[in-house]
C-alpha cells in the first residue's frame, strides 16, 4: 500500500468515526430507557440492540418479560429465543412475566430429554458449560420459571389461547416462590395437585 | 396554611418565570416535596426543564386539573398531547422524570413505546432520526446472534 492510499484509509475511518448517533431519544438516561424496553414485547425490545451502539446493550436490563408464540411453526426458534433472553438478562428482579406458551406444551411433551439436548437449533447458544448444559435437560418452560424464580419474580402470567394443549407441568418452586405476588393462569391445566405456599 | 388560593412561581432554566397555582403544581412530587418541607422562597428554579416544554407541562397540569373534565374529553387530550416531534418528546420526558409526576412520565413513555412496537429497526431508526453507528459487519453479528428476532 502505498502512502497515498494509507491517507485515504485513515480519512476514510475518521468519517466512519464521525456516524455517531445523535438522536435525542437515545440521549435520554439508561434507567428511563429501560423503563421503556420493559414495556415493550421482549422480541422488540431485544430488536432495539441494533439500532446503534447506545442501545446495543440496554435490553438485558428490562425487568419485565413477555413473550408469546403465536405460530406454531416458529416454536424451536421462540424457545431458542427466550432461553438467548432469559441467559442474558441482568436484571436481579423480574417485575412481570408474561408467557402465552400456545403451542409449546405439546411440544414440551413430545420432545425427550435426548431431543432438546442434541437438538441445535435449542442448543446452539449453549456454552460448553456443566451447569448450563444441565439446565437444558429441563424442559422449556420449567428451565424458564428456574429462572424467573431464581430472579425473584414477582408477578407471572401464563396463559394459553386454547384449552387443546395438554396440561402442563410446573416446578413446584413457583408455588413455593417467596417473592411472588401474583400467579395468573388461564387456560392452564395443571396435573398434578398444587399447594401454594401462602 | 390558609384556605386561599396559593401561587409559585417556577423559574424556568432559560430564566423564565410562570406563576402557578400550588394545587397544581404539586401534581408534581419534586415540587411537592419542596412546598411540605418548607423550603420554597418566592421563586422555584427548574434547572433541567426550558420554558417550551415548562408551557407543554402546564397544559397537561391544567387540563388534566379542571373540573368537571370528563374521562373521554382527558383521553381525547392525552391522545393529541403525546403527538408531538421525538426531540419534544425526549424534552418531555426528562421534564416528567425531573419533576417527577409518574402519570405525565408513564403516559409519554408509552408514547415511545407504541412508535416502537412492531416495527423493523430501519422504521424505527426512521422514526427517532437514530444513526446506526455499527460496522455492517458488526450490525450482521449481533442480528446473526438470534435470526430469529428479526424476521
Amino acid at each position: 500500500m502505498d502512502l497515498r492510499s494509507c491517507k485515504r484509509v485513515e480519512e476514510t475511518n475518521k468519517k466512519m468515526k464521525k456516524v455517531e448517533d445523535r438522536s435525542q431519544i437515545s440521549k435520554l438516561p439508561d434507567s428511563l430507557l429501560i423503563q421503556i424496553l420493559s414495556l415493550l414485547p421482549t422480541k422488540d425490545a431485544f430488536t432495539t440492540s441494533v439500532l446503534s451502539k447506545r442501545w446495543e446493550n440496554l435490553w438485558p436490563s428490562i425487568d419485565k418479560f413477555c413473550f408469546s408464540c403465536k405460530d406454531k411453526s416458529q416454536r424451536k426458534n421462540f424457545i431458542s429465543f427466550v432461553d438467548y433472553v432469559l441467559d442474558h438478562s441482568t436484571c436481579s428482579k423480574i417485575r412481570n412475566f408474561y408467557l402465552n406458551f400456545t403451542h409449546l406444551s405439546k411440544y414440551e411433551q413430545q420432545i425427550g430429554f435426548v431431543d432438546d439436548t442434541v437438538d441445535f437449533t435449542i442448543s446452539r447458544w449453549v456454552p460448553i458449560d456443566e451447569e448450563k448444559n444441565k439446565n437444558k435437560l429441563l424442559f422449556p418452560i420449567s428451565r424458564w420459571f428456574a429462572t424467573v424464580v431464581e430472579k425473584n419474580v414477582e408477578h407471572v402470567v401464563l396463559l394459553s389461547d386454547s384449552y387443546e394443549n395438554d396440561s402442563i407441568d410446573l416446578p413446584d418452586t413457583i408455588y413455593k416462590c417467596s417473592s411472588l405476588i401474583t400467579l395468573d393462569l388461564t387456560c392452564c391445566i395443571l396435573d398434578k395437585e398444587v399447594a401454594i405456599d401462602p | 396554611m390558609s384556605s386561599s388560593t396559593k401561587f409559585l412561581t417556577l423559574k424556568t432554566c432559560d430564566d423564565k418565570k410562570f406563576v402557578l397555582d400550588e394545587a397544581i403544581a404539586v401534581r408534581s412530587q419534586t415540587i411537592k416535596n419542596m412546598v411540605e418541607d418548607d423550603c420554597v422562597s418566592n421563586v422555584i428554579p427548574l434547572p433541567n426543564v426550558d420554558s417550551k416544554t415548562m408551557t407543554k407541562v402546564i397544559e397537561y397540569w391544567k387540563k388534566h386539573s379542571e373540573e368537571g373534565i370528563s374521562k373521554d374529553m382527558l383521553m381525547d387530550f392525552d391522545k393529541a398531547f403525546v403527538k408531538v416531534h421525538h426531540s419534544i418528546l425526549h424534552a418531555l420526558i426528562l421534564a416528567a422524570n425531573f419533576l417527577n409526576d409518574k402519570e405525565m412520565l408513564d403516559m409519554m413513555c408509552q408514547e415511545v413505546v407504541d412508535r416502537i412496537k412492531g416495527k423493523t429497526p430501519e422504521e424505527i431508526r426512521k422514526e427517532f432520526d437514530i444513526k446506526n453507528d455499527f460496522t455492517p459487519e458488526e450490525e450482521e453479528e449481533i442480528r446473526k446472534e438470534n435470526a430469529w428476532a428479526f424476521e
